[in-house]
């Protein structure tokens, strides 16, 4: 059996991947057992995983190898110490718990000072932009000649639209003093339109990212296990249409006859 | 004292270790509730201290790992040793999440009605993947062992994983059909965006602007498209980001000297 397996990983793996994907699918139709099942699969090997990933990743090699094979005793204490994590479900040993979470807590607190000199500062100068359109020139910087680049136009309109973007927004998530007069109450406005433009691009680009894994799906069944499970890519198309048309057929024929809820 | 040892040496040392450690907290459970407050207080500073001195106290040239040119002052080298240690910690609190899905799917399992087989479903395919891709990353591992981590993971996760996420298309759409309503400016720039980056992105929509003669290219949707996601999108992302880099600074700084209040703190 085992060596059966070992040999027929690959048609296993299409199969299961199939069913995977033909299971969850079924939630088109509507909430059913099947989908049911197959979302607590994928919760269980989501669990699986982690917890698998998280002991041959990060316990195996960074405490448990250490501690037992090398020898060194005092690596006890990282267990020790995450295992306070668990006097949460004590009540009366609950503050224990606090003490690795406020340790994590005190952690990400003294991270954040390297971060915003990290990440967010150098966006601060990098903000501001020449607006000023010049030609191309070179320029001494520490005693070597440094080319600047040619400002056109339009790059320098952009380097100001650029700018009043950054500003408005900004000013919307400016709440030190209240937002009155022209001035703060238009850049306030207008940053939160400019805003409405980020969020549309990252709604376009969600749903540009979940058809992509659509069309790999739709992929996977017809190219990769159709032709391995029925011999060609248009009988796996064929078989997809009969189960939208039984979908089709359930919801518009057998739904009728069920009374709607509320209506019985 | 922390070299490493074997055999009972090294037995005698973890288990005092685990002696002492329960001596302690035996001891410091008597306490009144404000002084373990002032514990938690203490242990929050402490942890946040090493990053910070870290950070201001002045560097000089020093050697830190394969490095001999970098920059760095007595905590430097103690860097790379705290990211060893700090992941094994927060490790350790992946059972936290298991032991609750545990819970509410071994209560559901006992129950025995129709959705008791989805809970052992559940519990079946949760130990039996954590077991596999164990067993398949150990240097013995067993062809076995190495085909069920690749059925398991490549078939059946990876599948169900991208296949859950496919599925949101269709929720979003939905539910972009249901609530969007060109009835303000705001929901107006909004839905147009999205119209531009979607149909900016696709050879269809790329090709209801391609008789547009190149003279008049900043017209043609892909070029728009670009124009609003470096020109626009990327300098409010800025700003979003800066605001929340300040704000992660405050409330880090807060959490970190004991003046945040709340339910966390104050109990």
């Amino acid at each position: 059996m085992s060596e059966y397996i070992v040999r027929h990983t690959d048609v296993f793996m299409l199969w299961v991947g199939a069913l995977c994907t033909l299971g969850l699918y079924s939630m088109l139709y509507k909430e059913n057992r099947i989908y049911r099942l197959f979302e607590h699969l994928f919760l269980g090997l989501s669990t699986g995983y982690l917890v698998a990933q998280q002991w041959v990743d990060v316990l195996q090699p960074k405490w448990w190898k250490p501690m037992w094979e090398e020898g060194r005793w005092h690596f006890i204490f990282i267990v020790i110490f995450g295992s306070f994590y668990y006097f949460i479900f004590s009540r009366k040993g609950s503050w224990i718990a606090r003490i690795v979470i406020g340790f994590f807590l005190g952690v990400a607190s003294g991270q954040a000072f390297q971060l915003f000199a990290n990440d967010t500062w150098p966006q601060i100068p990098s903000s501001f932009k020449p607006l000023i359109p010049h030609p191309a020139h070179t320029v001494m910087v520490d005693g070597k000649e440094t080319l600047i680049k040619e400002l056109t136009n339009s790059g320098a309109l952009n380097n100001g639209i650029f700018m009043i973007t950054v500003f408005c927004v900004m000013m919307y998530f400016f709440f030190s003093f209240e937002q009155k007069g022209l001035f703060v109450k238009g850049s306030a406005k207008l940053g939160r339109w400019l805003m409405m433009f980020t969020f549309g691009a990252i709604f376009g680009a969600t749903i540009m990212a979940r058809l992509a894994l659509l069309i790999d799906r739709m992929d996977f069944l017809l190219n990769e296990f159709g032709p391995k499970a029925f011999g060609s890519a248009q009988m796996m198309f064929a078989i997809l249409l009969a189960m939208m048309g039984l979908v089709l057929y359930l919801a518009l024929v057998k739904d009728k006859k069920t009374p709607e809820e509320g209506e019985a | 004292m922390l070299e490493p040892v074997k055999g009972g040496l090294w037995y005698a040392y973890v288990l005092g270790s685990l002696i002492l450690v329960a001596a302690l907290l035996a001891v410091l459970s008597l306490l009144p509730r404000r002084a373990k407050r002032y514990i938690v207080m203490t242990v929050t500073l402490l942890g946040g201290l090493f990053y910070a001195l870290e950070f201001f106290l002045p560097t000089h040239p020093m050697m830190v790992g394969d490095d001999p040119n970098a920059d760095g002052n007595f905590l430097t080298p103690f860097i790379v040793p705290m990211a060893n240690v700090l992941p094994a910690i927060s490790a350790c609190a992946v059972g936290l999440g298991v032991i609750n899905l545990f819970q509410l799917h071994g209560k559901r399992a006992l129950k025995r009605n129709a959705d008791s087989i989805n809970s052992i479903a559940f519990f079946v395919s949760c130990i039996g993947m954590a077991a596999v891709w164990i067993a398949s990353k150990q240097p013995q591992a067993s062809p076995l062992s190495k085909a069920l981590g690749k059925i398991l993971f490549e078939g059946a996760l990876q599948n169900l994983d991208a296949t859950m996420f496919s599925i949101i298309a269709f929720y979003i759409t939905s539910a972009a059909y249901r609530a969007f309503r060109v009835r303000s400016m705001e929901a107006t720039l909004l839905l147009a965006t999205a119209i531009i980056v979607m149909l900016g992105q696709i050879t269809i929509g790329q090709l209801l602007t391609a008789w547009i003669p190149p003279r008049y290219d900043f017209l043609h949707v892909e070029v728009i498209r670009n124009w609003i996601l470096t020109k626009i999108n990327a300098p409010a992302t800025r700003a979003i980001a800066i605001g929340l880099g300040i704000g992660s600074l405050a409330v880090g700084l807060r959490i970190w000297l004991g003046l945040e209040r709340g339910s966390y703190f104050d109990e």
